[in-house]
């Protein structure tokens, strides 16, 4: 414990080490220290920082300039909105919503409907006049997020997960955040309308050349079901949540950026403080 | 009362001593025993107001007397709390 106790008396400021050092350190040799002494040197220490002229002159300033550095970080930073939809998926697949995700993205999201889509809502206007198209659509494309949402209805998991689209003006995000949605509904729904259209002409041709009569019964049991799934096309993807209209911008607020900024400040100024102070004469008496 | 500076001044009123005499002394009729943090506190603190000060130099084990600002500083802070007591015992006799 007198070990902890020395250490921790280093974390006062050196001008009052020089002072009061060394019989601060007497004091820890002939007391028998307890738990609490930590603390209470811990605290001791940060009281005479905060009343010292190095904490006025050094820490104090850089950490208002480090809180004023990152506001004004903050006001110049481009804003950013994100428009969210929550779609619930019915499967029996037992595969992971996570790596179905990853397939989906580049399944739907194609070139050809990004430029379309890119076209059509005027998106990133500055961009295109100075990029080739396809680096606007890759663009386009970092700001797609597909996020898995792992829940639970009735105990048992169910897939979900969240589209989002990220746009300087939250209008056009939520615009392009539903039609983002549309395209993977819409191309869910035909490639499992396609699915079961197969499912179905491939037992017509076996009904058409099988000779059996008992397995023919049984073939055209199995095309009925065919077909009435295929009339009554259950939906894949349920929009559970439409594309909202972010009223907020993404990401941190100024106060947030505040208060981080002034913690590094301060932190930059400790260290400033100690290694200036260090390098000064001992204070005499 | 568990002001660290009047424990201090308290104790140095009645001879001068060193840091862990005084925590002895404060413990003894305090019963309040201060951490190393609190005691070099309230040390530092009285000696820049000019209320306590080292004794001799050069010694490991710095003894401190106090001054004649810091016995009228103490004289008027223990006035004060003498007459907070009285009020005390006054009102819970009358309750």
């Amino acid at each position: 414990m007198r070990r902890i106790l020395r250490v921790l008396a280093r974390l006062y400021p050196a001008a009052w080490r020089a002072r009061y050092g060394a019989e601060y350190e007497a004091l820890i040799d002939d007391a028998q220290p307890r738990a609490r002494d930590g603390f209470d040197v811990l605290w001791g220490a940060m009281r005479m920082w905060m009343t010292s002229r190095s904490f006025v002159r050094i820490v104090l300033p850089c950490a208002l300039a480090g809180a004023l550095a990152a506001v004004a970080m903050s006001f110049a930073l481009p804003k950013k909105y994100v428009s969210q939809t929550l779609i619930s998926v019915e499967t029996d697949s037992r595969a992971s919503i996570d790596a179905r995700l990853a397939g989906m993205v580049q399944g739907a999201f194609a070139r050809p409907f990004l430029e379309e889509l890119i076209q059509k809502e005027n998106l990133y206007p500055r961009e295109r006049a100075r990029m080739p198209l396809g680096d606007v659509v890759n663009l386009t494309r970092k700001n797609i997020w597909l996020r898995p949402m792992h829940q639970k209805v009735d105990g048992k998991p169910a897939m979900a997960f969240v589209v989002e689209f990220y746009y300087p003006d939250p209008h056009v995000a939520q615009s392009v955040d539903a039609e983002l949605v549309s395209q993977m509904v819409a191309l869910n729904l035909r490639a499992r309308v396609a699915a079961v259209r197969g499912t179905a002409d491939f037992l017509k041709e076996q009904l058409a050349l099988e000779k059996d009569p008992a397995t023919k019964a049984h073939i055209q049991s199995d095309l009925q079901q065919a077909e009435a799934a295929a009339m009554h096309m259950p939906e894949v993807f349920r929009v559970e949540k439409a594309a909202n209209l972010p009223t907020r911008p993404d990401g941190w607020g100024h106060a947030r950026f505040g208060v981080v900024g002034a913690l590094g400040g301060l932190i930059a100024g400790l260290t400033a403080a100690a290694v200036f102070g260090s390098r000064r004469p001992a204070a005499s008496r | 009362m568990s002001d660290p500076s009047i424990l201090v001044l308290s104790s140095l009123a009645g001879g001068d001593k060193h840091g862990y005499a005084m925590m002895e002394d404060i413990e003894r009729f305090a019963g309040v025993r201060l951490g190393p943090g609190t005691l070099y506190g309230a040390i530092t603190r009285l000696e820049e107001k000019g209320w306590i000060a080292p004794v001799g130099s050069g010694e490991r084990r710095q003894p401190y007397k106090i001054t004649g600002a810091g016995r009228d500083y103490l004289h008027e802070q223990l006035g004060n709390l003498g007459r907070i007591v009285r009020a005390g015992q006054r009102r819970l006799e009358n309750a």
